[in-house]
């Protein structure tokens, strides 16, 4: 559905995005997981043609962006990262200009309105101002918007970030019942990791580079491990996972050690049974392989405590 | 068409639901109105005066306000399309500033499209506020005791007014496009404003500058359409005059004045003005096009 090969773009020096290749599949949920500032927006300003790209080739829906951007235009809807709908415009005059720019007729725009209100519980509020809206309120209203014209690719960057947890499930309920229902095809970006969890499959991003993609449990697989940290009397500990060349990260309150299995835990405890006084084991989750896949898991007895 | 109607609606409707903007663009008209009134008025009406003493006649109190007050108005009916105009662009700055406008390019609509409905929003607004300008003016005039204009002259006034909103729009939207933030475009409409208003004569007889200033000024686009209001509304003034004084008399009087736009010895004539106004406006309209293909996000 979403096919990018090579894409390239730099402000001045700032090379924002450096060779990024990904293919996204009809029906799927595709997470881009990056920092600030890893070139998640630059990309999807890009997949929506109001930014230029230097190098690479874009193809959506197969058609090509150089050629054909005003039939992307009609199949992709965009929720940006920002707030774009018109302060003073209620909801409803807001959508309703939209509805017209998609070529909508008055009664066609008006129908899709009320359809998608009904979708986001908007129904009441449209008559309302959108700067008079809450900041959840705003978020449902800008995914309205871009759902207006029923596109068949939902693009949304950092659709999440600011919303209360109870907003935030909403938001992906809905998300999810536009893929189950419609076959919607949904490429997001993010920097929850949690928020991954709900993604097919997920490209993590760094430096304008993909630095892994794959779906979230072969990431975990690979990229993954388990921890155990233990509490108790230091020296001795230390002393013994050195022997052991075990690696670890010593906190101020525990010691962080990295297992190559679960089971490995109990090696570790029997042999230090009279020496801790308190251990627990974690499991390894999108954390850890964001972690490791963009090189922060610095592993190595150094004090890295906060 | 639809598309550039719904959007031009949109920054109207952000525009006119701003009321210190609307206030504001009033403003200025209103200031030059009072500042007018309060001050200046009372000297210009005694140099009228004068003149016609020096000549060996009498006029009365009322005939000299007259014809200063209807001098007066139409330089307001200028600096009235460039502020109002003015005030309309803010939006178009602001969303520059704030990049409202990326949420129109994702959807199937062209760029010239989105830039044109700024365009009407802009031409619509400052000429109905004009027109509304004019009938107040035009109110206070036959207040005073000035003889009423033909429909005929009343619809050229409507005319011009929508000329000059038109060339005013595109001279500052032409501008607007080049800028990124709000008080750049701040400063540029105050120059523009001040300008437009010693170019046209609204804030004295163009007569007070030297001869090289007047013939600079007679480029400014909006000094032409000044100059044919003028002629509009002083026309009964004049008409009273010349039933009371010899020709000549009244031929000085509207020299000083200014009524006639002269660049070097050549007394520009209607159509002349005319010509360049639309001149100007299709270069503005170059400028315009130019941007929007080049760079405009
Ligand atoms: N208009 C711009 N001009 C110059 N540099 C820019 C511009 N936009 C983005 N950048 C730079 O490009 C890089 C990538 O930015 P981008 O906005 O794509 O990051 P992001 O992954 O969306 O980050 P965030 O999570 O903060 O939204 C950053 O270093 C940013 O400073
Ligand atoms: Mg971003």
């Amino acid at each position: 559905m979403i096919r990018v090969e090579n894409l390239y773009k730099a402000y001045g020096d700032i090379k924002a995005v450096q060779d990024i290749s990904f293919d996204v599949k009809e029906g799927e949920i595709y997470a881009f997981l990056g920092e600030n500032g890893a070139g998640k927006t630059t990309t999807i300003n890009i997949l929506c043609a109001i930014l230029e790209k230097d190098k690479g080739k874009v193809l959506i829906n197969k058609h090509d962006l150089d050629k054909n951007s005003d039939l992307i235009k009609r199949d992709i809807g965009v929720v940006f990262q920002g707030a774009y709908l018109d302060d003073r415009l209620t909801i409803f005059e807001n959508l309703y200009v939209r509805a017209l720019l998609y070529g909508m007729s008055t009664k066609e725009a008006k129908q899709n309105i009320q359809t998608t209100a009904d979708i986001f519980d908007l129904r009441d509020i449209l008559k309302r101002k959108y700067k008079n809206l809450s900041g959840g309120q705003r978020r449902r209203a800008d995914i309205a918007r871009a759902l207006l014209h029923s596109p068949r690719i939902l693009i949304l960057d950092e659709p999440t970030t600011g919303l209360d947890p109870a907003t935030r499930n909403m938001v992906w309920k809905t998300i999810k019942r536009l893929r189950n229902e419609k076959g919607m095809t949904i490429f997001f970006s993010t920097h929850y990791m949690e928020e991954t969890e709900n993604a097919d499959r997920i490209a993590i991003i760094k430096k304008g580079k993909i630095a892994a993609c794959d779906t979230p449990h072969a990431l975990k697989q690979k990229y993954s491990y388990d921890t155990l940290n233990l509490y108790g009397d230091n020296d001795e500990i230390k002393k013994y996972l050195k022997e052991k060349e075990y690696k670890t990260k010593i906190r101020k309150e525990y010691i962080e050690v990295k297992l190559e299995s679960s089971m490995k835990a109990l090696d570790v405890l029997n042999d230090l049974r009279e020496k801790v006084s308190g251990f627990e084991v974690r499991k390894g989750n999108m954390d850890t392989v964001f972690l490791t896949v963009t090189g922060k898991d610095d592993f190595d007895g150094e004090v890295k405590d906060e | 068409m639809n598309k550039i109607y719904a959007l031009a609606s949109r920054n109207a409707k952000i525009f006119l639901r701003d009321r210190a903007a609307v206030f504001f663009s009033f403003l200025a008209v209103f200031i030059v109105f009072v500042l007018y009134l309060l001050f200046i008025s009372a000297s210009i009406t005694s140099g009228i005066k004068a003149s016609i003493t020096a000549n060996g006649f009498q006029v009365s109190d009322k005939l000299a306000k007259l014809f200063s007050d209807s001098w007066m108005m139409s330089g307001v009916m200028g600096i009235g399309c460039i502020t109002v105009a003015n005030g309309c662009l803010v939006n178009f700055v602001n969303d520059t500033a704030l990049d409202k406008r990326r949420d129109f390019f994702v959807t199937p609509t062209k760029k010239t499209s989105i830039i044109l409905s700024y365009f009407f929003s802009t031409i619509l607004i400052t000429f109905s506020m004009n027109t509304v300008i004019f009938f107040i003016v035009y109110i206070y005039l036959l207040i005073i005791g000035m003889g009423a204009l033909s429909f005929g002259a009343i619809m050229a006034m409507i005319g011009l007014i929508l000329l000059t909103s038109i060339s005013s729009t595109m001279m500052m939207l032409s501008i607007a496009l080049f800028l990124k933030t709000e008080s750049a475009h701040g400063a540029v409409v105050a120059i523009a404003s001040v300008v437009t208003g010693f170019a046209t004569g609204a804030y004295m007889p163009m007569k007070l500058f030297p001869k090289i200033l007047r013939d600079i000024f007679a480029f400014v686009p909006a000094t032409g359409s000044v100059v044919m209001m003028r002629k509009i509304m002083m026309k009964p003034a004049l008409q009273a005059m010349k039933s009371e004084y010899p020709a000549q008399l009244v031929d000085i009087l509207a020299d000083e004045f200014s009524l006639e736009l002269v660049v070097g010895s050549w007394t520009v004539p209607d159509w002349a003005m005319l010509i360049y106004h639309v001149i100007c406006s299709l270069l503005f309209l170059g400028i315009i096009a130019f941007a929007v293909k080049k760079k405009l996000k």
